[in-house]
């Protein structure tokens, strides 16, 4: 054996590098992407949703597309909303939410695959990131004092950005507290716990009175699904107490949430009250926790018409 | 057959210093590739200060020795010790005062440079010594072509100086095992390393076990009483008086409160802080760390070919001793380096190994093992060459003479060549074969980079697009990493850097797994997730560039 260690060593040699030269040349070229953008931009409707995988690919096909891609698209916590998925893939990889199904279109671009998938939406009666800045914003006092309105500025965005900031605050929010930089209430995309990108209601817990948003003249549909979590660096050390959210409905509570640090985007889903498409309400969403300090929570939600059991 | 070493001459170390000045020619060379990164901006700004104090020694030493300069001076950066500082600060004096060179950054990175070529010269004499010039050669070669170590040996930073450090260090406390002279320059060179960085500070417990193990094979195989290592451990006693001392000459800092800021700093590296880490889909951030961690990586960024040959260097030493403490036959060399070169190859791995362990820095906290395991490398190179020859010279004659190891060589050198140049300018976002590639890294869920050097990468659009007086929000780049950029000349003076997403004409996005956050609020405060141009390597995202639609210039 020995003696022919240098002849093996050779071969692993000449096969490292033929490795090497087969890794780089699988990378899809340029020419390839933009070919693969424009198939997909031909046949794109504002009601589907674009996607990349893998995950990592992501920033490539936002370059290319990211003028179709409306944060509800980027940061879904699920499909619903849409009525047509297309999936510009490499290397062989499905997105994270990819159907089972077999796709009605598919194109190879060189290294790049394009996939299309007609969806069933589901019967959204009422999207409440979309009408986040209607909403009424206060936080209570306790006791018999009147809650406190939030004050809603439309000027600059808030300043910082970085890691462990969490949100910047977008130029247009409900300002609870002034000296507090995350004490808004505004749409925005925040990362979960998986790093992902939610779009959501950014309405942190502010301590253990809550904070609540009041949306009126909600079509209510027959049941409401809300996600919910915290922001990456708030939870991930799960030392946080639990954030509480209570949904109301006309008054009355419906729904709930409690959120441990660990638990990520998490999905409940609860009847309204409401009797299909007719019902309107009023629709409140509370959240509080024993503390307010790193405890910025973020939701999104909507009300639908069916009885349940769909994704 | 057995490989042998052989006594180091003249011609030598002329191939010593070859290796060493065409490497660091080749630094040179490829520097302005490589933005300057987080941590080297830190080290300039401390470099900078050092320089003015040293100015003021010449020009008025009792007014640096009094202790408001010494503090108003050295207080910067004084979690780690200040030689490598020194040297960054000498090439920095030098530049302003003899060559003014149109690079600041290089007058800073030449003592790190010159660090990795001396690091070559010494592979390769410690490696002949052990176990012949060809080895010693190959050794030194698969070191310089090492991906993650070539990007390192650019840099303003400590970890190409420790490595030296650590490397001469072992050379001379194996060389004072039988040679009492050595001890002296073995006292200097833990000096030396003592006040390069805390790495060294583990050196006399490697030394002490291997000292511990060379008695137990004595006990076991025997020796000539004339060839004995003797059995007082003077290379400790020598490291304990001469070490700490040299380290306090050296540092400034702490020559008041001497007590208190010393135990500052230790304290500081037994309690560091963590930062984040992605490997294998998770984002590491708080101990325990994955005791997989540095093994994987040196799998997925160390060529497989250098592997295969160091791991085939540690069997045939391990084979050779099972055989000798089988036979008890004594070993040709007493000192045992087999066990000195193993040791000194895993002791960082294992300590990175250990759960709690900070896993921040990457390959670059092992980067102390590598030499010894090219020098195994090298020991298998030649041994795969002698076992071979016989055979192939018998078949083709041209094969006989140095034509088969040079061939054998090359060959053996071309995945680590094609790795590293294709690295570049990348470095820590490189991964070899063992990954699959820089895709398949990404597959993995492996750390894309750190430190925010990448920023040079995209300096060029920067440059076209951005509007005179634009503002950058730099991401993890530092505000002097920035400027550093600008005084090179790769970015104009006009652009301005600024931590508010909100006020910048651009953004930067650094991917990696945590830097997810940024990205998103960009995306909030432009109202758009796409980016105006997005940096690739091998097709993997590295940086994306946003512009701000709310600032219209």
């Amino acid at each position: 054996m020995l003696p022919w260690l240098l002849v093996a060593l050779l071969g692993l040699s000449v096969a490292e590098v033929a490795a090497h030269v087969r890794i780089r040349s699988a990378v899809p070229a340029a020419a390839d992407h933009r070919a693969a953008a424009d198939f997909v931009r031909a046949g794109f409707r504002p009601s589907e949703a674009i996607v990349a995988a893998p995950d990592w690919h992501d920033p490539v096909v936002r370059r290319q597309l990211g003028d179709l891609i409306g944060f509800a698209a980027a940061g879904r916590s699920d499909l619903s909303r849409f009525d047509g998925l297309w999936v510009v893939a490499i290397r062989g990889a499905r997105a994270w939410d990819e159907p089972d199904a077999a796709p009605d279109q598919q194109r190879e671009f060189g290294g790049v695959t394009v996939r299309h998938y007609p969806l069933t939406p589901a019967p959204i009666t009422h999207d409440f990131v979309a009408t986040a800045h209607d909403a009424k914003v206060e936080l209570d006092q306790g006791g018999d004092r009147p809650p406190r309105p939030c004050r809603t500025v439309d000027g600059r965005p808030g300043p910082g950005g970085g890691l462990g900031k969490a949100v910047i605050a977008p130029a247009r929010r409900a300002v609870c507290h002034d000296k507090k930089k995350q004490a808004f209430v505004a749409p925005l995309v925040m990362e979960d716990l998986e790093l992902r990108p939610r779009h959501c209601i950014w309405q942190p817990a502010l301590g253990p009175r809550p904070l609540r948003v009041t949306f009126d003249d909600v079509p209510l549909g027959q049941r409401m699904v809300l996600h919910g979590g915290l922001y990456y660096e708030h939870e991930r050390m799960r030392e946080g107490p639990p954030v509480h959210v209570r949904v109301l409905v006309d008054g009355k509570p419906r729904g709930r949430m409690i959120h441990e640090d660990g638990d990520g985007w998490v999905r409940v889903e609860f009847p309204t009250g409401g009797r299909g498409t007719g019902g309107r309400g009023q629709v409140s969403v509370e959240v509080s926790s024993k503390t307010g300090r790193r405890r910025g929570f973020c939701w999104e939600a909507t009300t639908r018409a069916d009885a349940g059991g769909a994704k | 057959m057995s490989i042998a070493g052989v006594r180091t001459g003249r011609r030598d170390h002329l191939l010593g210093a070859a290796l060493c000045v065409g490497y660091i020619a080749l630094l040179v060379a490829t520097a302005g590739d490589i933005g300057m990164s987080r941590d080297e901006s830190m080290y300039v700004r401390a470099a900078d200060q050092y320089a003015r104090w040293l100015q003021l020694l010449v020009d008025e030493p009792s007014a640096a020795l009094q202790r408001g300069n010494i503090d108003r001076y050295w207080k910067a950066n004084r979690e780690h010790p200040p030689l490598a500082k020194l040297m960054f600060a000498a090439g920095h004096l030098y530049d302003a005062h003899v060559s003014a060179s149109d690079t600041p950054s290089l007058a800073y990175r030449a003592g790190g440079m010159l660090c990795a070529g001396l690091l070559l010269w010494l592979i390769y004499v410690f490696g002949a010594q052990l176990y012949g010039r060809g080895a010693g050669l190959m050794a030194a070669l698969l070191y310089a072509l090492l991906p993650r170590p070539f990007y390192h040996a650019h840099l303003t930073c400590f970890d190409v100086p420790i490595t030296l450090a650590i490397v001469f260090c072992v050379y001379a406390y194996y060389r004072s095992l039988l040679r009492q002279r050595w001890l002296a320059m073995l006292g200097l060179a833990f000096g030396l390393a003592l006040a390069t960085k805390h790495n060294s500070w583990v050196l006399p417990g490697i030394f002490l076990i291997h000292f511990a193990w060379v008695h137990v094979m004595q006990v076991r195989t025997g020796h000539d009483a004339a060839a004995r290592v003797g059995r007082n451990p003077r290379f400790l006693w020598v490291m304990l008086l001469a070490g700490p001392p040299i380290l306090l000459a050296l540092w400034p800092w702490v020559w008041n409160d001497t007590a208190a800021r010393l135990g500052w700093y230790i304290a500081f590296h037994m309690k560091h802080d963590y930062y984040n880490m992605a490997y294998l889909g998770q984002n590491h951030f708080w101990p325990p760390f994955p005791v997989s961690f540095p093994w994987v990586m040196t799998w997925m960024t160390v060529p497989l070919t250098t592997l295969a040959l160091a791991l085939i260097g540690v069997g045939i030493e391990g084979r050779q001793m099972l055989d000798r403490l089988r036979s008890r036959t004594p070993a040709a060399d007493p000192r045992q380096p087999a066990v000195l070169l193993l040791g000194c190859m895993l002791a960082p791995l294992v300590m990175i190994s250990l759960p709690s362990t900070p896993i921040f820095g990457g390959t670059k906290h092992w980067m102390t093992g590598y030499p010894f395991l090219c020098i195994f490398g090298g020991l298998a190179f030649m041994s795969a060459v002698d076992w071979a020859r016989p055979r192939l010279a018998a078949a083709a004659s041209v094969l006989r003479g140095p034509v088969l190891p040079v061939a054998a060589g090359a060959v053996l050198l071309l995945p680590s060549a094609l790795e590293t140049a294709h690295s570049h300018p990348f470095g820590l976002s490189h991964y070899g074969v063992g990954a699959g590639g820089v895709p398949g890294s990404a597959d993995l869920g492996m750390n894309r980079q750190f430190w925010g050097f990448t920023t040079r990468s995209v300096t060029d659009y920067l440059a076209e697009h951005a509007p005179p007086g634009a503002r950058i929000y730099i991401c993890d780049t530092t505000g002097g990493a920035f400027r550093m950029l600008q005084r090179d000349g790769w970015l104009p003076d006009h652009l301005r850097p600024t931590g508010h997403i909100g006020n910048a004409d651009f953004a930067l996005v650094h991917h990696e797994h945590h830097f997810a956050e940024v990205d998103h609020q960009i995306w909030s405060t432009y109202g758009s997730v796409r980016p105006v141009h997005v940096l690739t390597y091998d097709g993997v995202p590295i940086v994306s560039v946003y512009r701000n639609p709310r600032i219209k210039r």
